[in-house]
């Protein structure tokens, strides 16, 4: 009766985890999908409003939702006072924070590190210019990301399972 | 009142110093209250000490830990990030202009290299320089000359002048905001518009004003005196039209010519005394015809601010 449990068990934890490897895929696709979004809004609030970046966080925590929603509104609760810490401080820590509940890569995370080197700090054509480039760099993370689920999403979820049947049939 | 005026003066300056970096937000808040309530500006220069202006013109090093407290390029560039909430495109216009207007109205004017395009300042960057001029609300100051400005219930053309630091915007302020609500001087209260080129007479943040213009004040900010008065004559159709510092021939031009409109002006000018205004071409129209009916004055007199109000009949009132 335990060694019955016990399969049953390894084969639902190898499958859960199977299934955790694919979901962390499709995490990160939301995640990216939502960042590009959260750009494209602060590409157009520089552009046409030439909104402070308190407003253009906000506007971004409005615009998405899940941990996108949550970094933002981090964000902007960060930047709406005045610290001892600069945005560029700001915008890391909170990076490094959502890294996990994102399901980011460390490659996009690099990517998205380089706007605490000129958010803010320059005149509106320069920064929606590099909004836009580290833009189309996600873009292109985004389109990797969507093909690696294609190709190891089914993948990951039959190997999961296919490994807890392995392990309990060698227990058997 | 005083107790009042002295406590505002010290919020004032708190208001003021949140942007400045550490210590020197410390030096300035660990101040004593007596010399918190009448520092006038903080100026802090790159590799200088940052100093701090107090009533009466005198000029006085800061210390932090009996050192002097030097300004770095980097105490600046933080302050500049704390000012414009990291946000330095939204403020482009402004800092192009050479000053930003912090939250409580307060005034930052900014050195540094110009950066030009098309033979105009677009941006300033590589800051070496900043002055924070605190920002004063006195309620109540203009009401000893208000009746006197009025013949027969009616408001005339009225000029502040002083030396600069003595007050002539707080002045107009007030001034401003006493003409424009319904009480026992001003009826029910002019419809005034302010042409406010500065952003200084009354300063908003995000579009929040931060004094009291009044019940019936319009104000329009950051564009060239002359052309916001024919702005504000088309548009808000003023009984009154409010203006700091009468700088070039335009502005006393547009000022003749709204006269024809019926509008009546207060505006201000650096200067010891009338005298002064005469020779310059800015002023010789105005002054030659006898526009401005009433000129005040203001001196200060052991520590004390003194409003001395010239009609062009020859009657001074002190």
């Amino acid at each position: 009766m335990f060694k019955m449990l016990g399969i049953v068990m390894i084969v639902c934890s190898c499958t859960a985890m199977g299934f955790l490897a694919s979901s962390r895929l499709s995490l990160r696709i939301k995640s990216l999908g939502e960042l590009i979004m959260a750009l494209e809004i602060a590409e157009s609030e520089i552009f046409f409003k030439l909104s402070p970046i308190p407003q253009i966080m906000k506007s971004a925590a409005n615009a998405t939702g899940g941990g996108v929603r949550e970094m933002f509104l981090e964000l902007y609760q960060k930047t709406n006072i005045v610290s001892s810490s600069t945005f560029s401080e700001k915008w890391l820590s909170v990076l490094k924070k959502s890294q996990d509940r994102l399901g980011l890569s460390p490659g996009d995370i690099e990517v998205l590190s380089e706007l605490s080197t000129f958010l803010g700090r320059y005149d509106a054509e320069r920064q929606t210019n590099s909004l836009a480039y580290i833009r189309r760099r996600l873009e292109t993370a985004l389109a990797d990301a969507e093909e690696e689920q294609k190709s190891k999403g089914k993948i990951y979820r039959a190997l999961g399972a296919a490994s807890g049947l392995i392990i309990a049939i060698s227990f058997f | 009142m005083q107790k009042a005026r002295e406590v505002m003066n010290v919020k004032g300056l708190e208001s003021a110093g949140l942007v400045l970096p550490e210590p020197l937000k410390k030096t300035v808040f660990d101040l004593p209250s007596e010399e918190k309530m009448n520092i006038e500006e903080i100026r802090l220069r790159a590799m200088r000490p940052a100093t701090i202006c107090l009533s009466g013109g005198y000029e006085r090093k800061l210390f932090y830990l009996g050192q002097p407290c030097v300004v770095s390029p980097n105490d600046l560039q933080e302050l500049m990030e704390n000012a414009t909430k990291s946000s330095i495109h939204s403020y482009s216009h402004s800092i192009a202009s050479g000053f930003l207007t912090l939250e409580g109205g307060h005034r930052m004017g900014i050195c540094g290299t110009c950066v030009q395009k098309g033979g105009q300042i677009v941006s300033v960057g590589d800051y070496s320089s900043v002055n924070i001029r605190i920002a004063k609300e006195y309620k109540g100051i203009s009401d000893g000359i208000l009746q006197q400005l009025l013949s027969g219930g009616e408001f005339e053309n009225t000029l502040v002048i002083s030396p600069p630091g003595l007050g002539k915007t707080t002045l107009i302020r007030d001034l401003i905001r006493n003409l424009s609500t319904p009480g026992p001087a001003a009826g029910q209260g002019y419809r005034i518009s302010v042409a406010d080129e500065r952003c200084e007479i009354f300063p908003h943040k995000d579009g929040v004003p931060q004094f009291d213009p009044g019940d019936k004040t319009d104000v329009i900010s950051g564009a060239a005196k002359a052309e916001a008065i024919m702005l504000l004559l088309r548009a808000m159709s003023p009984q009154i039209i409010a203006i700091d510092e009468i700088t070039c021939t335009e502005d006393s031009e547009a000022i003749l010519a709204a006269q024809n409109c019926g509008v009546r002006f207060i505006a201000t000018a650096h200067a010891d005394h009338v005298g002064d205004l005469c020779s310059r071409e800015a002023y010789m129209k105005l002054m030659s015809n006898h526009y401005f009916k009433h000129i005040v004055s203001i001196s200060v007199h052991k520590g004390k601010r003194m409003y001395r109000l010239q009609n062009f009949g020859g009657m001074e009132h002190v």
